[in-house]
């Protein structure tokens, strides 16, 4: 199997060394093709051809690239925002735009290497702050989640184990994946359509994570 | 919240004055109708030719009354719909007025002449008295007009004329202003009625907190005169784990406590911050995050729900995490350290002072990790 490979968009050249040694140290391995501060570089060159675009969502003081983001998913790509903005409006306008997941860059490694790992291969990937998000959202038009899954995202907002949050609720780890998951594609399913979403839910009718029921 | 946003939820004087004005003018509006214009149609049948046409006039005017009632009804205004409304009511006027014959123009028959003008306090009262004044005045107009078309100009019918103009128009312009008069004196009730929530909401909160703080420095009191005096004397070791301990604890206490004289919108989140900074200088790493649209918890619970995770977090040896997140009408504090089970719960306080209905600890621990989440869920009263 080929290795996963990665661009990446970060004006930090900190952030870009972290997480290319991370990348680097990776069990399967995560190649960085590509790396640079403009969205330019995941659509030229080597980074045109990566199979995951991990985006820095600030990469001016106070500017939220939405737009950049909007583009690189309308053009197929998946994208694993990779932002110091957590806010829950923030993360929810990039779902909703079609991201693969969001992580925020106080989620280090634990939750990078997977993310770009499950994004590659459509698979949902919820780290705490996005399970928080979505257990907080109150719009109107927001997915419908049993309480259940609300309990669930929570705690695994809170602690950051799943192996805590299956202690607590006396279920298997798989379980607490299959409800974290089946929320993610939840929110696949719902708002604009983008072809990114589409595969996540495809993906998961596939494996048999949710059956067209739960949506 | 603040004391603005308590007042900014109490429904409108100036708006509930109103709907009551709206609903007068239907009723005397309706009222005139049925009771006074309606035997004359009946009484008059014969004057029409043909003898529909009496109530056909009449008909289209209760129809526009009616559908202000609904309106009414239904708190909503006319919007744009009020000009053609008035046109409408307008050209029956002008349609039912030709339709009599000439002697008994301005007579008993002629009811549209004192009626109509009552449309205009219903359908333009509200945009102000100039509109009503117009309509008024573009009615006599007209009535002028067709006088002078049927030969009607004479001095006597003029007279008559002034007086019901005088008499029916008088009334519809009182009712009319009263509309203005009354937006004016309730708006300024509405915004003086503001003020004194405000002031009276102020006052409770500065008493409030006055009272938390007279408790916080009696606790204070309580509990680190003594740990310093000990340190003090030497009766307490500052290298003993449970001084420092004790001294990590007191400590921020006292953070909340300058936290609380501060402008901070977010008091939890606040102290909360105030402890993870604490334990940040110490050495152990810990993360801090909040989700959600959360409700403010009073004082008390605030207190209750820092105080019950506060010793777990500060057992915490290399790493914690602190989150703070909305649940369903209440608020979640998680902590999560890297201490094991056994160490931890014996110092997660028993919670007194609080309701249990409205406060809950849970527990959870693995040989590596314990979680303690504690839950602040209000009752609905």
């Amino acid at each position: 199997m080929e290795p996963v490979s990665v661009v990446i968009v970060d004006d930090h050249p900190a952030i870009v060394d972290g997480v290319r040694a991370w990348c680097a140290a990776a069990a399967p391995p995560i190649t960085v093709v590509a790396w640079g501060h403009e969205p330019a570089v995941a659509v030229s060159g080597a980074g045109a051809a990566a199979d995951v675009v991990l985006f820095d969502l600030q990469l001016e003081t106070g500017v939220l690239a939405f737009d950049a983001v909007g583009r690189l998913v309308a053009g197929g790509r998946r994208v694993v925002v990779y932002s110091q903005a957590a806010d829950d409006a923030t993360v929810l306008r990039c779902l909703e735009t079609g991201v693969s997941t969001y992580l925020t860059k106080a989620e280090g490694r634990e939750h990078l290497i997977p993310a770009v790992h499950a994004a590659a291969r459509d698979l949902p990937y919820v780290s705490p702050a996005l399970g928080g998000v979505m257990a907080g959202d109150r719009r109107a038009d927001r997915p419908v989640l049993s309480d259940r899954e609300r309990e669930v995202l929570l705690a695994w907002f809170e602690s950051d184990s799943k192996n805590l949050v299956a202690a607590r609720f006396g279920l298997s780890v798989k379980t607490i994946d299959t409800y974290i998951a089946r929320v993610r594609i939840k929110y696949a399913d719902v708002g604009r359509p983008a072809s990114t979403k589409a595969a996540l839910v495809a993906r998961a009718l596939q494996d048999g994570l949710v059956d067209l029921g739960d949506l | 919240m603040t004391p603005d946003g308590l007042v900014a939820e109490r429904p409108s004087l100036a708006l509930a004055l109103l709907h009551s004005l709206r609903v007068a003018r239907s009723v005397i509006v309706l009222v005139i109708l049925v009771g006074l214009v309606l035997p004359h149609v009946v009484a008059d049948l014969a004057v029409y030719e043909p003898r529909w046409t009496g109530p056909a006039w009449f008909a289209g005017l209760l129809a526009v009354a009616v559908a202000d009632g609904v309106l009414v009804l239904r708190r909503r205004t006319w919007g744009r719909a009020r000009w053609p409304a008035a046109a409408f009511v307008l050209a029956l006027s002008v349609w039912a007025t030709a339709l009599l014959p000439a002697s008994a123009l301005v007579g008993p028959p002629h009811q549209t002449l004192g009626a109509v003008g009552w449309f205009g306090v219903l359908l333009l009262a509200d945009t102000g008295l100039a509109a009503l004044l117009g309509f008024l005045g573009v009615h006599v107009a007209l009535t002028v007009v067709q006088l002078g078309l049927a030969d009607r100009l004479d001095l006597l019918t003029a007279v008559d004329l002034a007086v019901v103009v005088a008499a029916t128009g008088g009334f519809q312009l009182a009712v009319g202003t009263a509309g203005a008069a009354l937006d004016r004196v309730a708006g300024a009730a509405t915004e003086a009625a503001h003020r004194q929530a405000a002031t009276v909401t102020a006052e409770e909160v500065a008493r409030q907190l006055h009272d938390d703080r007279e408790e916080r420095y009696t606790r204070l009191r309580d509990s680190v005169l003594p740990l310093l005096l000990g340190i003090g004397d030497g009766s307490l070791s500052p290298a003993d784990p449970d001084v420092q301990r004790r001294a990590a604890v007191e400590a921020a206490r006292l953070r909340r406590l300058f936290a609380e004289e501060g402008d901070v919108v977010d008091l939890l989140a606040a102290e909360l911050g105030s402890l993870v900074d604490l334990l940040d200088q110490r050495g152990t790493e810990v993360s801090f995050s909040a989700t959600g649209e959360r409700p403010v918890p009073p004082a008390a619970v605030r207190s209750a729900l820092v105080d019950a995770v506060a010793p777990v977090l500060l057992a915490a040896r290399r790493s914690a995490r602190v989150t703070v997140s909305a649940a369903g009408t209440g608020v979640l504090v998680g902590v999560v350290t890297d201490t094991d089970l056994a160490t931890a719960v014996t110092d997660v306080p028993m919670i007194e002072s609080v309701g249990p209905a409205e406060i809950s600890v849970v527990v959870v621990g693995t040989e590596q990790q314990t979680w303690v989440e504690v839950r602040w869920s209000p009752s609905a009263s």
